[in-house]
């Protein structure tokens, strides 16, 4: 069996190597899967070079998982035709609300996972993935009626860009000079900012909408 | 927040049944893929930067919501890019070829 990591450059991407190094899934070869900006990088995995190839000309009939870590609009793009190969778990938001498409946190509800029907598997949100682990052995104990949550996420959440803005920022700051935010819709280093995700019209914002539905979907 | 990684929610629940604060407390610590840190004292709580590549998921400062009927209050703190995604990912692998595929 092969394994293809799309977005292998990516912070959910390198992370996905990390895990896979210490995990023991049976796998043979591994393929790592950018842009063609990253095409004939190398990138080290036990020990051993692997070169990054580029997404456009990637034959999926290779593998028989792929993971796609490199946004929704990627995803959006090529999950579809990937699946018709193997089969794909989506990192990215736009699967995740399909009903053809099982939203997992194992320890929740592993038990959906005999309703895939598009060969294509999501993951959740990162704020609902930990919400609900945590929220699963305590609404089958006492039925949960209704959760208010409030988040503090980290930069990371946003990817290897802002995550790289924020050490900047930081070191702007402490060197007394001007911030001009890249990443963020102000400045991040010393801040707070009480905004993810675009703007709905009720005045909630995109990734609060998605904590609602998908913590619903996964204790479906 | 200007926090690299981790993610933290405060989180209040009201439940349909009444509960006691140790059957909480267990049944979250014995659940995989939680634990719990909650020792009422100065630092006896998980932050962002102790979470940070860690597989589990971390429940602090728990709590009853007196204000409400059947009220808990909870701070949980999780690695984003590990419960959140990388971790989460591949445990669906695994669970995929334990099951051989669901048949697929
Ligand atoms: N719930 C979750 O599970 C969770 C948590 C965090 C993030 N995410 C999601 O995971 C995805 C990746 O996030 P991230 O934080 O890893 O972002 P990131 O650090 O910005 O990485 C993006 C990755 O996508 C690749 N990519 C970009 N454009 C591409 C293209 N045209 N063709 C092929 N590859 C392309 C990049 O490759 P290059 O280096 O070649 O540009 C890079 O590997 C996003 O959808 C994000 O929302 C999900």
């Amino acid at each position: 069996m092969n394994i293809a990591i799309v977005g292998a450059t990516g912070n959910v991407g390198r992370k996905t190597l990390e895990v896979l190094e210490k995990k023991e899934l049976p796998f043979d070869n591994l393929y790592l899967v950018a842009s063609s900006k990253s095409e004939g990088q190398k990138i080290i995995f036990k020990g051993k070079d692997h070169e990054v190839l580029n997404l456009e000309n990637f034959d999926f009939s290779k593998v028989k998982i792929a993971f796609f870590a490199a946004g929704k609009k990627i995803s959006e793009k090529f999950a579809e035709k990937a699946a018709k190969h193997c089969l794909v778990i989506d990192n990215s938001s736009f699967f995740r609300m399909d009903p053809d498409v099982p939203l997992i946190v194992p320890q929740v509800n592993s038990s959906h996972l005999d309703q895939i029907k598009k060969n294509i598997i999501a993951n959740p949100n990162c704020s609902t993935a930990q919400l609900v682990i945590a929220c699963k052995p305590l609404h089958d104990l006492f039925v949960i009626k209704r959760i208010v949550v409030s988040t503090y996420q980290s930069v990371s959440g946003g990817g290897k860009a802002p995550m790289d803005e924020l050490i900047e920022q930081t070191k702007l700051v402490l060197d007394g000079k001007n911030v001009k935010s890249k990443n963020f819709t102000k400045q991040i280093a010393f801040n707070a900012i009480p905004h993810i995700d675009v703007f709905a019209d009720d005045g909630y914002t995109k990734e609060e909408l998605k904590m609602s539905k998908e913590t619903k979907k996964n204790f479906r | 927040m200007p926090i690299s990684v981790s993610h933290s929610e405060s989180v209040n629940i009201q439940f349909e049944k009444s509960f006691s604060l140790e059957k909480v407390r267990s049944a979250l610590d014995n659940f995989e893929g939680c634990k719990v840190i909650d020792e009422r004292i100065d630092g006896g709580y998980s932050t962002p930067l102790e979470a940070e590549g860690k597989d589990e998921t971390f429940i602090s400062r728990i709590r009853e919501d007196k204000t409400i009927k059947n009220g808990l209050n909870l701070w949980i703190v999780s690695d984003n890019l590990l419960r959140g995604a990388a971790l989460n990912a591949v445990e669906i692998a695994e669970t995929l070829i334990k099951n051989n595929f669901y048949g697929k």
